[in-house]
Parts: C-alpha cells; sequence; structure tokens
C-alpha cells in the first residue's frame, strides 16, 4: 500500500480508504477471485457511510474490509446511535442494505457472514442502510408488528398465541390489555402472554428494616451525602462518621469525627454509645468520656451514650442513620445518659 | 422434595378448598395458588410455602364439577407477587370433588399442564412451578422442570403446634414399615406412624455440652434417623461434671465436645446416623447454613447469638425448634434458683425475642469483639452477662427430659394442647409452670410475616 497520485488508477491503498466513492481497485477483484486477501488487507480500515432507510441523511463510520456484514451492519446501526432488534445474542430483524453503483439499494442482505471485501468485488458501494422496523417482543420471542396500532387479540393471533387461552400484559403489569381495544405498538416494547390455567384442569424485593446489613446502611447513607466509611479490625467492624457537625462553642471545633462499634449481630444485635476522636473538647475535657483507645492508629474516647430504657434500640425502626442523630444528642446535650 | 407448610397456611388451604367436598352435594371443583420459597439444602431440599394466594371473584374462568380454568389474570397475580417479593415460584392447587382417599391428576389435568407450565418457565425462566391436585382427605403433588418433564413432590409436612406429615402422592396415609423390636417399649408413646417419621427425620443438635450430649442420647434412643450435632468448643476438665459419657482421657487431647457423643452414638449399634459438622460454630454462615438440612432443631447453647440465627431459621425454613435451657441462680454463693426451660419455636409462635430468652442487649454483646466487649462490660452497662455461669447435669437432665417428651408429642400429640410457649421448671419450688409470652408489636424475628417461609430471601444474622 502507499499513497496514490491523482489520476491514476484506484489502489488498495488508505487514500482509497478513506473515500467512499473511489472506484473499486482492481487488485480487490483479483483478490476476489482467489479468495481471500491478506492478513495486512483485511485489517485496513474503510470508511462507509450508512443512513436510515430509506431517506435518512448519511452518518459516516469506519469498517475493517475483514469484517463481515453483520459486523458492518452492527458497526453502521452504532453510528445511526440506534440498537439492533432484538437485541445479541439473537439475530436483528432489522433489515440492512448495500447499495449499488447503479444507485439503486440492493436487496436486504441475507448472508452476513460475507466479508466487507467480498460484498466490495460483487458490485455493492461503501453506502449502506438501516430499514428499522416495528419489533416488538412478546415472553421470549421477537417478531416485526404488521401494523403500527393493533388490538392486543391480533397482536396474540400474529405472534402465534391462542387469544382463547392467552392474555396480553404489558411487561410487570398486573392489568391484562383489554383484547379488543386497539393499542399504539412501538418499536422494543415488550409484552408478556399469560396463558390460563386448565384443569379438571425483576424486581428485587428491597431491604426490610431488621434485615438490612450494615454495607446497606453505610450505602444508603452515603447517598445521602454523609461521609461515612467502613472499618474493620480483627472481627470488628466499625463505622467512622467525619465531620459531624457540632456546635461550637461549647465545643472546641464545629466539626468531630466520630466512629461506632458495629456488633456481628447487627441490626438485630443494638448499636450503642461512641468513639469520639481525640482533639475536640468541651471546656478542655471531654463530658462522659471513659477509657481513651487507640483504634487504626488514633486516639479515641469511649462516650457512655447510651438508649433510654423507656425507648431502647428497636431494630425495625432503628440503623445506623437514626443511631448518628442519637450520638449528635450528646453533643447537642440531649437524649438519655444512663 | 418435601412441602413446608405453616399450620395457619395449612388451615386456609383447607378453606379455599372445602366448598368442593361438602357431603351429598355434586361440588365444582376450585382451587387455590401456592407461593413458595424454595430451602436449596443440597442435602434437604424443601420448598416452603410462603403464602396461600386466595382466589378472588373471576379468578376462575370457568368452574364446574369436572372442570375448572384459572384465569390468567389470577396466575398474573402470582407471578407478580412472585417476581416482586423475589419468591421462588407457585404450585397450582385445584380438587377433584369426587376424590377422596385417593386423588391423581386426570388426563386432562395431563394434556393442559405442560403448556401452562412451559409458559410460567418462559416469563420466569429460573422460577419453580408445580401443580396439586387434592381429594376429600389426600393429594398428589408434582413439580415441573422447564423441559416439561416432572418429578412428583413427596410430602405435605405441616408446622405449627403438632407436625402432621401428609403425603403428595395421592393417597392419604403413607406406607408405615413394621417397627423394629428395640422400640417396642415406647410404641404406646411414640406409635409405629411417628417412629417412622422419627426415623426418616434429621435432627440438628445445637451444642453437644450438658443438654446436648443428653439429647442426642435421648433422639439416639427414641428412634432419631439422623442426628447432625453442631459443636465448636473444646472439651475440658470442667465439662466432666455434666456431659454425657465425657471421660478423664477425652480431656486431655482437647477433643471437640461432639466427637465423644459422636463415638457412642456409633458404638450404640442403634439404627441412627450421627454426623458432626465441621466448624459447628452456627453463627459463621457456612456453617448456619447446614442448620437448613435439618428438619428438626434442638438448641443447646447458652449463648443468644446463636438461638437468634436458630429463631430465624425456624422462621424462615419452616423448620420447627425446640430450645433448651436452665439456669442455677445465686446469691452470695446460695442457690436462690434452680430453673429448666423448654421453649418450643415455630411459625405462628413467639419467637425467643419475644419471650425474653434472648435479648438485643446480649445479641449486641456476643457480636462484638473480644476486645470491645471488655470495654463494654467495663462501662458497666450490661445488666445481665454472665460469664463460667454454674451448671449441672441433674438440672440439664430436666430440661432434656421435658425437650424429649415435646419432640416426641409433636410426632403423635399426647400433651396437652395448645402447648405453652415454655414450659419451666423451677426445681427449688419443685414446680412446673407453662409460660405463654405475648408477640412483641413490630418483632424483627416473628412479627414480620414476610420472613415466614422466606428461605433464604432473609439473611441470617451471621458472622
Amino acid at each position: 500500500m502507499g499513497s496514490e497520485a491523482p489520476g491514476q488508477p484506484a489502489t488498495i491503498s488508505e487514500h482509497w480508504a478513506e473515500h467512499p466513492d473511489r472506484a473499486l481497485p482492481e487488485g480487490l477483484l483479483e483478490f476476489a477471485e482467489g479468495e481471500s486477501i491478506s492478513i495486512e488487507l483485511s485489517g485496513l480500515r474503510v470508511r462507509l457511510s450508512t443512513q436510515k432507510y430509506p431517506d435518512g441523511g448519511p452518518i459516516h463510520f469506519h469498517a475493517q474490509l475483514g469484517d463481515t456484514l453483520k459486523e458492518v451492519f452492527v458497526k453502521a446501526s452504532h453510528a445511526l446511535d440506534e440498537r439492533l432488534l432484538p437485541p445479541p445474542p439473537l439475530s436483528p430483524l432489522d433489515v440492512f442494505r448495500l447499495r449499488r453503483h447503479n444507485g439503486h439499494w440492493g436487496d436486504p442482505v441475507t448472508d452476513f457472514e460475507l466479508p466487507l471485501w467480498v460484498a466490495l468485488a460483487e458490485g455493492f458501494t461503501r453506502h449502506t442502510s438501516i430499514e428499522y422496523l416495528r419489533e416488538i417482543r412478546i415472553n421470549t420471542k421477537w417478531g416485526v408488528a404488521s401494523k403500527r396500532v393493533m388490538t392486543p387479540r391480533e397482536l396474540l393471533v400474529e405472534f402465534g398465541f391462542n387469544p382463547e387461552e392467552f392474555s396480553l400484559y404489558r411487561r410487570d403489569s398486573k392489568d391484562a390489555l383489554p383484547p379488543e381495544i386497539p393499542i399504539e405498538l412501538h418499536r422494543g416494547e415488550h409484552f408478556e402472554a399469560q396463558k390460563d390455567g386448565k384443569y379438571g384442569g425483576g424486581t428485587a424485593p428491597s431491604v426490610a428494616r431488621g434485615n438490612q446489613t450494615i454495607e446497606d446502611d453505610i450505602y444508603r447513607l452515603q447517598t445521602e451525602g454523609l461521609d461515612l466509611v467502613l472499618h474493620t479490625v480483627g472481627s470488628q467492624k466499625y463505622v467512622e462518621v467525619r465531620g459531624v457537625h457540632i456546635p461550637s462553642p461549647p465545643w472546641s471545633h464545629a466539626s468531630a469525627n466520630i466512629m461506632v462499634a458495629i456488633p456481628a449481630t447487627y441490626p438485630i444485635g443494638a448499636l450503642d454509645a461512641l468513639y469520639l476522636e481525640q482533639g475536640v473538647t468541651q471546656g478542655g475535657g471531654v463530658p462522659r468520656a471513659q477509657a481513651t483507645v487507640p483504634i487504626l492508629g488514633r486516639y479515641w474516647s469511649l462516650i457512655s451514650w447510651h438508649y433510654a430504657t423507656a425507648r431502647p434500640w428497636n431494630p425495625t425502626a432503628d440503623d445506623l442513620g437514626t443511631h448518628i442523630e442519637h450520638c449528635r444528642g450528646y453533643f447537642l446535650a440531649r437524649g438519655v445518659c444512663q | 422434595m418435601k412441602l413446608r407448610i405453616t399450620e395457619d397456611d395449612r388451615a386456609r388451604l383447607y378453606k379455599y378448598l372445602a366448598s368442593s367436598f361438602i357431603a351429598k352435594r355434586r361440588c365444582p371443583e376450585t382451587g387455590c395458588i401456592l407461593l413458595v420459597q424454595k430451602n436449596e439444602s443440597p442435602y434437604n431440599p424443601a420448598l416452603l410455602v410462603v403464602e396461600v394466594l386466595a382466589p378472588a371473584s373471576g379468578d376462575f374462568a370457568r368452574q364446574g364439577a369436572a372442570e375448572l380454568t384459572f384465569s390468567s389474570g389470577y396466575l398474573r397475580r402470582a407471578l407478580m407477587e412472585v417476581r416482586t417479593r423475589g419468591l421462588s415460584g407457585f404450585l397450582t392447587v385445584h380438587t377433584h370433588p369426587f376424590a377422596d382417599e385417593r386423588v391423581g391428576f386426570s388426563c386432562y389435568d395431563d394434556a393442559n399442564d405442560p403448556e401452562l407450565m412451559a409458559n410460567l418457565y418462559e416469563l420466569q425462566p429460573g422460577g419453580i412451578f408445580g401443580s396439586i391436585v387434592a381429594g376429600k382427605r389426600s393429594f398428589a403433588g408434582r413439580l415441573w422442570n422447564p423441559c416439561q418433564t416432572c418429578e412428583p413432590l413427596s410430602e405435605l409436612i405441616t408446622v405449627g403446634e403438632a407436625l402432621k406429615f401428609e403425603p403428595l402422592d395421592g393417597s392419604s396415609s403413607p406406607h408405615v414399615p413394621l417397627p423394629s423390636a428395640i422400640f417396642d417399649r415406647a410404641l404406646a408413646v411414640t406409635g409405629a406412624g411417628a417412629l417412622a417419621k422419627l426415623s426418616s427425620s434429621k435432627f440438628g443438635v445445637i451444642g453437644a455440652s450438658g443438654t446436648g450430649s443428653l439429647m442426642i442420647e435421648l433422639l439416639m434412643r427414641a428412634g432419631a434417623g439422623e442426628i447432625l450435632v453442631f459443636e465448636f468448643d473444646r472439651a475440658d476438665k470442667t465439662n466432666l461434671n455434666r456431659v454425657l459419657h465425657l471421660r478423664m482421657r477425652d480431656v486431655e487431647p482437647g477433643r471437640n465436645k461432639a466427637d465423644r457423643s459422636h463415638e457412642v452414638v456409633k458404638e450404640s449399634g442403634l439404627p441412627v446416623k450421627v454426623a458432626v459438622v465441621d466448624g459447628g460454630d452456627i453463627t459463621k454462615t457456612e456453617v448456619a447454613e447446614r442448620l437448613r438440612d435439618c428438619d428438626f432443631l434442638l438448641g443447646c447453647v447458652d449463648r443468644d447469638w446463636p438461638r437468634l440465627i436458630l429463631s430465624q431459621v425456624a422462621y424462615q425454613y419452616l423448620i420447627p425448634y425446640i430450645d433448651l435451657g436452665t439456669e442455677v441462680g445465686l446469691d452470695n454463693e446460695i442457690v436462690q434458683s434452680l430453673d429448666a426451660r423448654v421453649s418450643y419455636v415455630a411459625p405462628g409462635r413467639p419467637c425467643l425475642l419475644c419471650s425474653g430468652v434472648v435479648t438485643e442487649e446480649r445479641v449486641a454483646l456476643e457480636g462484638q469483639s473480644e476486645e470491645e466487649f471488655k470495654r463494654i462490660l467495663s462501662m458497666g452497662y450490661s445488666r445481665d452477662f454472665r460469664l463460667n455461669a454454674p451448671a449441672v447435669m441433674d438440672l440439664n437432665m430436666r430440661a432434656a427430659s421435658q425437650a424429649g417428651l415435646l419432640l416426641r408429642h409433636l410426632f403423635q400429640p399426647f400433651l396437652l394442647t395448645p402447648l405453652p410457649h415454655s414450659i419451666r421448671e423451677s426445681a427449688t419450688n419443685f414446680s412446673v409452670r407453662m409460660v405463654n409470652h405475648e408477640r412483641r408489636e413490630n418483632c424483627p424475628i416473628c412479627g414480620n410475616p414476610d420472613r415466614q417461609g422466606s428461605g433464604p430471601r432473609f439473611r441470617l444474622m451471621t458472622r
């Protein structure tokens, strides 16, 4: 390959590759007769155009000469910023066409395994189009709805379901669509056909209070803007709450770092008390401080700040968030200490 | 595959099906839907009935003496419950009004079920779907696979004030093998049918120390089929006063407390299998998962954390659980009380949190690391945490004996019913009392109806 001089016959060059309307290089026709091209040529990126069929504006994109038409189809759709339906690994039902040199669109591509360079050698241009159809999904079956507006009954029949035995629902809906009332169909819509039972004849559940992990609480509180870090020291977990706003005065600082010991039995095992990182004082001391202990290389005062007997920890109502509020009561000189 | 159901749900099932079996009338077929969760135990899988979904007006598209059509709306409602609640699937239940002590699926059922099940598996891949047909006194059940083959459901086990076992093979009563002569003298209390159930059940004994070693002995001699022992503690000299069969030489190498019981059961030659679970500490997730393998749990522990986990398993997996406890009350080294307690925990009954056997305070303390635990104790705000509590075999035997009788009763009732929530014996006062407890409002264990039969949907409170 090399750069092409103006006026010379087309050769397989980068210049040719970047101009979709350049004539097909003779070399490529020779390769087509031999039914293979070199690895180097196969990897050559060529510029193509695509458009929504029949009259969309052209968009350019690149593919490799060795790409299959399916790969080119996917790249073209990506360039048009549309999803092919049905999604992989199913084969798309949308229609892919290549333009012939006479300016007419070819028949819809059916042999998607054909390499691009063979298609070009067979007389197609580098101009492509995609006809996006009204693909609908019912249960696991994808199909193209024949009309824009159809009754659920017609749709069931079209997809091979017996409307006497099946009712049509929108995905995750409990309410059956009235069989005779027409609905407007949109590309990509998902319906479910639910059968009657003859005899004779995701959504993930949310974590209920009392069943959540400390990680669940931390995640939720972090999304609410709290600066929380989970530490694990041996078998013990601690949650550090950074920058808790506290009134100053009387406290020496306007914010404090606190830490809460988390029992492995949380949340039925209650949270209680708090650790206050050294440095924050009130009148030179720390009220209700018990021992000072090193945790994670920093010094913390264990604060004896507990729930009232009349209002004990309730695992179905309390959590890390409410406990942090309870701890703030210490700084605000509220709450109950036993 | 077994199907477990609570007594309340079994009663609801009966209520919804009863209209097909009114004497001397030509009754229509009827039915309902059982929402289920799967116990994925590899050794003892079961389906757990989470809820009996009652039919509403219009839920049967056709209903006659020989036909019943579940409307797509009814099935859809069940499917949406499965999706939104994260359940495993559901079973349709319909009646054959003319069937009494034997029932089976009709040719019509056989012709239509595969298409319905294929549709359900298409809508909910990975789900579990099946069907049950009910006669007046019999059930037949089957579980369908996505490939449209089915396997029979084996047994409907009702868990509540008593354990009720109903075959799902279309017959009204299970085949009962002749009992071995070993158990002749016990047949008055535990008849052949109950003995057959005992011998096909797996009992989890959690704790093999004072009360646990006694329970293992009682189970072995009652005719239990299999005992799974959970114990992590090493035997030491202080255990010799109360661990059955433990010898001085067992203490020396520091063997697991359960090893000696294991040996004794093996040497007995009695028809019982025994296994000790590796690790044995049920506060560890992988060990607690083995609790699902059991048909019955006997808690012989002295800590609240494992008791809490056992309560969770009882509700979530519909596995009945008897908890044993003893306490020697001392005041200045003078015996004030000698108490033995047995509590029966099952769906529909208050849990150990509600009965005060387990407290959140002790659960919280037991969940702390050793250092944190010491700090908390040093702050002096543990109100009732006891270390090295005194214990004697004599008292443990009272609890084990009560538990053994209670267990037999559950398989073949002979005790006064309804059963009290706990049986408490005060040896110092020569009194045995029935104790009942109020359910706490919003109890996280037994006050949450979603937990019942939820299997793995709720995590166990393990490490």
